[in-house]
């Protein structure tokens, strides 16, 4: 039910009137007449609508990982060896279950994602800055959004989250979103994705565990708190089909660069398998064995104090993490996953 | 002399239809939505009523929260 607030027509873009983005035949008297060639999500052509009075957007948007979803592609090719993006057999299996998660101009600024069934954010009326929950973790929720508002049950919220203060946008800007580095295929690839260390640079010195792991250390490696890891995957309701669990593990950095890094990095297991796309016709992935099955994660659960931070009562200063439990080891490996992650583990 | 009634009283049942309708004039000439009003588009819109009776259902997702 497409409801529009009567506050949106006097709006900036309310009074273009509807046809303007939408078509349709406003002096017809029933809805299949008045919706002939209707335009239900103009901005599906960014280029024809948005960028219009939007031209500088509407370009890095593009080229943004949020338009392109090109991390899910680079990631299968480099496990299945080739390029599947414009395989015509694979593009409407993968607009199917992945591209529901394409993000649009529409689908932050004025609906929410398609993937949670739309309807407008606030009945039309358009956003200059994305509802946190109704849109950015309506895609980004399992995981992300479950840590920062405290979701997970026992595990505190992030520190950065205050309610209508400190909102996604805050580290998250626009300029980021709206846009990737040249060739980026990671969001970790983007050199304008937020770093904790962007804003928290002068605490290099402030004691001396900062003193002595600066660099070396992922931030999240002290200051996140466990978090979820996905062990099942919905391509065609196939592949892993376990249950997320909670845990916290870390491992040797599996995407070190200049960007990140890092030598020890919080890690988070995906919920994939050799037979993952088994209902897309790829009965295996040959290349399986190449990429890490535990991913370079940024929880987003972030304290201060944490299990790993206060060290009341311990031996010494690093007893709670040097050779700890933390450690993701071969011993947490799912056997077939051995290989893929011999790289990264750590030992006791 | 009966027919001369009968448009008499045609005539005035038609003044009363004309000012009752202009009573009933749902948007004043000063309301800032008086263009959009005018806009078969928003007086479907806008109207939550009429949008329940004619609404297609939308299918039902799984509800799965995807990327992270």
């Amino acid at each position: 039910m497409v409801l529009v607030n009567e506050s949106f027509l006097s709006s900036t873009h309310g009074q273009f009137g509807c046809i303007a983005c939408h078509n349709g035949d406003p002096e017809a008297t029933d809805k299949e007449a008045a919706h002939l060639n209707l335009v239900a999500r103009p901005s599906d052509s960014t280029d024809v609508f948005c960028g219009g009075c939007h031209p500088g957007i509407m370009e890095k948007h593009q080229s943004s990982l949020h338009a392109t979803q090109q991390g899910y592609f680079a990631l299968l090719e480099k496990r299945l060896g080739r390029d599947v993006s414009s395989d015509p057999a694979i593009q409407p299996l993968f607009n199917k279950e992945c591209g529901k998660c394409h993000a649009s101009c529409g689908q932050c600024h004025v609906s929410r994602p398609i993937s949670t069934g739309g309807g407008f954010v606030k009945g039309h009326n358009f956003l200059g800055e994305p509802d946190s929950k109704l849109n950015c973790t309506a895609c980004h929720g399992s995981r992300v959004g479950a840590e920062y508002f405290g979701e997970n049950e026992g595990i505190a919220s992030d520190v950065h989250w205050i309610p209508n203060v400190k909102r996604c946008a805050f580290c998250h800007n626009a300029e980021a979103m709206h846009g990737s580095s040249a060739g980026a295929a990671h969001r970790y690839d983007d050199e304008d994705m937020v770093r904790c260390e962007d804003c928290h640079d002068n605490a290099k010195e402030a004691n001396q565990f900062h003193a002595t792991h600066w660099g070396d250390l992922a931030c999240q490696v002290c200051h996140s708190q466990p978090y979820k890891n996905c062990n099942g995957c919905h391509t065609g309701g196939q592949g892993i089909t376990g249950s997320s669990y909670i845990t916290f593990k870390i491992a040797k950095n599996p995407i070190k660069s200049d960007n990140r890094p890092y030598k020890i990095a919080v890690v988070r297991h995906i919920p994939i398998v050799r037979d993952t796309y088994a209902s897309w016709g790829i009965a295996d992935l040959p290349n399986f064995d190449s990429v890490p099955t535990w991913k370079y994660a940024t929880p987003h659960n972030i304290q201060r104090w944490t299990a790993q931070t206060d060290t009341t009562g311990s031996a010494w200063c690093g007893a709670k993490c040097h050779g700890s439990e933390y450690f993701l080891t071969l011993e947490d490996l799912n056997p077939d996953e051995v290989e893929a992650n011999k790289d990264i583990v750590l030992t006791r | 002399m009966k027919s001369l009634s009968f448009y008499v009283l045609l005539a005035f049942c038609l003044v009363l239809i004309a000012f009752s309708w202009q009573c009933t004039e749902k948007y004043p000439a000063n309301d800032t939505h008086i263009v959009a009003a005018a806009n078969g588009c928003v007086n479907c819109h806008t109207n939550a009523d009429l949008l329940k009776k004619v609404a297609t259902p939308l299918p039902a997702t799984n509800g799965d929260a995807g990327e992270g």
